[in-house]
């Protein structure tokens, strides 16, 4: 089973309301997407939303235990005028509250000694530590670039005693700046490689009990650091993606070892990014399943099961979303499935 | 077959450069010197610190010595393209090689600190950044004195790179530091 490009366009497709036009006018987003919001949230919480993208998101530092403790990280981080918030559910990173003028979070000694990883956002920790959940032995990081993902399932595999992170990509300017973190931050089991992840199949000669694809996607959710993203995806650019994606999980769940799990993830609210394609690649393939998150990290909000003139499969429910009005947040979308 | 060498040039978007990737075996002449480098500085068995099976992946002229993860061979051979992989052993550029920082401190938790240089704060600053090391910022020198030194950052006794003295400069010439990665490798 195959999905044209004009059947998703023609699923995906939507005509927005006049409330919509004015809301995306006073806020210069594309129509189509404020409708969206509308439709999931109503009109109440998708203003709250649009203005939760004005505010800017905290920047996370992510301690590298096999370097260095988090409280002498975090103490030599203040000595220089950085303030740190600890994040509850992810042990050893930290919010940075305040920053100096000078140095910046990526050029201080203990930066190029490799002893964090500066995330835009705490988001991007949540795949990781659920997908890793009480896991140890090798994963797959289907689109790792730069890295901030493989990284940190390194640092946790290692500590754990085992396990090496596969991190791809087909990008390799990005791949590059992947092999910067992994040297700094004195990596050794991780393995680079460099190819479009919808092959890899037919090149790897085994299989994968936890595979992560954070996805190419609209980075609809990271507005706050990026407002070029209002306008930047059109419905066809949106089809388009909507397709690769579709494309890229269906062939890497058949990576998938049996019980194994693979963390489907997107920097995107777009249910067409997410609900839509797992949707789609559970009922086209057998013997997947979505599953609850192993722990309850924050409060998510569940997938959505019916959008517009769209109704997925009941355990859709079981992806989780962040939303940057409810969470403080990126708007970030995690599905995880598993091969029965 | 898995020894082949791979070149790729893509273009860079952010640099509107032109980048030459070479991933390949390390040649046996380079290996020998980076062992040879290793007994001269550190009066070690390099074949304890090194595996007998390495790599060299080259960015432009910047090339890393590595360790190889024994399942890589099959990815090489069914076509894949393993563009890094295990532990990082030497730096080899402008045809000098150097070992890492992470064999040094390896070696230095081994066997204690050898052919280093302690560096106040100030220096390490400045080294970090791609400057030499004026001799007046150095705190203690570790013998023997072969040419080559590591740069012990004096806070936390990390090393944070390497020099070589030059009596005609009357400093120590950065070799590489930790921010190369920044700088090289965005």
């Amino acid at each position: 089973m195959r999905l044209e490009l004009y059947e998703i366009y023609r699923d995906i497709y939507i005509e927005p309301t006049r409330e919509a036009y004015e809301l995306a006018l006073e806020y210069g987003y594309l129509p189509y997407m404020i409708q969206r919001y509308i439709d999931i949230l109503g009109y109440k919480e998708a203003l709250e939303l649009i203005r939760a993208f004005e505010k800017p998101v905290k920047p996370v530092v992510r301690t590298n235990t096999l370097l260095v403790t988090s409280s002498e990280l975090k103490n030599r981080l203040q000595q220089l005028g950085f303030k740190l918030e600890e994040i509850s559910w992810a042990q050893g990173s930290f919010w940075v509250i305040e920053k100096p003028k000078s140095p910046t979070l990526g050029a201080t000694h203990e930066y190029l000694k490799g002893y964090y990883y500066v995330h835009r956002d705490a988001s991007s920790l949540i795949p990781v530590l659920l997908l890793l959940y009480e896991y140890s032995g090798d994963i797959l990081d289907a689109c790792a670039a730069p890295g901030g993902k493989a990284t940190y399932a390194a640092q946790i595999l290692k500590q754990r005693g085992g396990g090496v992170v596969y991190a791809n990509d087909l990008v390799l300017y990005r791949l590059r700046a992947l092999i910067g973190h992994i040297m700094r931050m004195k990596l050794d089991n991780i393995v680079v490689t460099w190819s479009d992840a919808r092959i890899l199949y037919s090149k790897l000669k085994r299989k994968f009990n936890r595979i992560l694809l954070d996805s190419p996607c609209s980075g609809e959710g990271r507005i706050s650091i990026d407002p070029s993203r209002k306008r930047k995806t059109s419905i066809l650019d949106l089809a388009i993606l909507v397709k690769r994606e579709i494309e890229l999980l269906s062939s890497l769940v058949d990576l998938l070892e049996p019980g194994g799990i693979l963390a489907y993830v997107t920097c995107s609210i777009a249910p067409e990014e997410n609900e839509y394609v797992v949707n789609y690649v559970i009922r086209a393939k057998s013997g997947f399943k979505l599953i609850e998150p192993p722990i309850k990290l924050l409060n998510y909000s569940k997938g959505i099961i019916e959008y517009r003139n769209l109704k997925f499969s009941e355990e859709v429910e079981n992806c989780i979303r962040l939303w940057p009005h409810i969470h403080r947040l990126f708007g970030y979308t995690i599905c995880l499935v598993r091969r029965e | 077959m898995a020894s082949h060498t791979q070149v790729i040039w893509v273009y860079d978007m952010p640099s509107k450069k032109r980048i030459k990737l070479r991933s390949r075996r390390t040649p046996l002449k380079l290996l020998k010197k980076l062992k040879t480098i290793i007994k001269r500085l550190y009066n070690v068995n390099p074949e304890e610190y090194i595996p007998a099976i390495t790599r060299l992946t080259c960015i432009d002229e910047f090339c890393i010595i590595h360790s190889e993860i024994s399942s890589t061979q099959e990815l090489r051979i069914s076509g894949l393209r393993v563009i890094f992989e295990g532990s990082w052993l030497g730096v080899y550029t402008h045809g000098l090689i150097t070992p890492s920082t992470l064999l040094a401190r390896k070696i230095f938790r081994d066997q204690g600190v050898r052919a280093a240089i302690l560096v106040a704060e100030q220096g390490v600053k400045a080294f970090l950044y791609g400057n030499d090391i004026l001799p007046e910022s150095v705190i203690k020198i570790y013998p023997p004195s072969v040419g080559i030194y590591a740069v012990i950052d004096c806070v936390d006794n990390e090393v944070v790179g390497f020099t070589k003295w030059s009596s005609e400069k009357g400093v120590y010439v950065n070799l590489y530091d930790l921010g190369i990665f920044l700088r090289i490798l965005g």
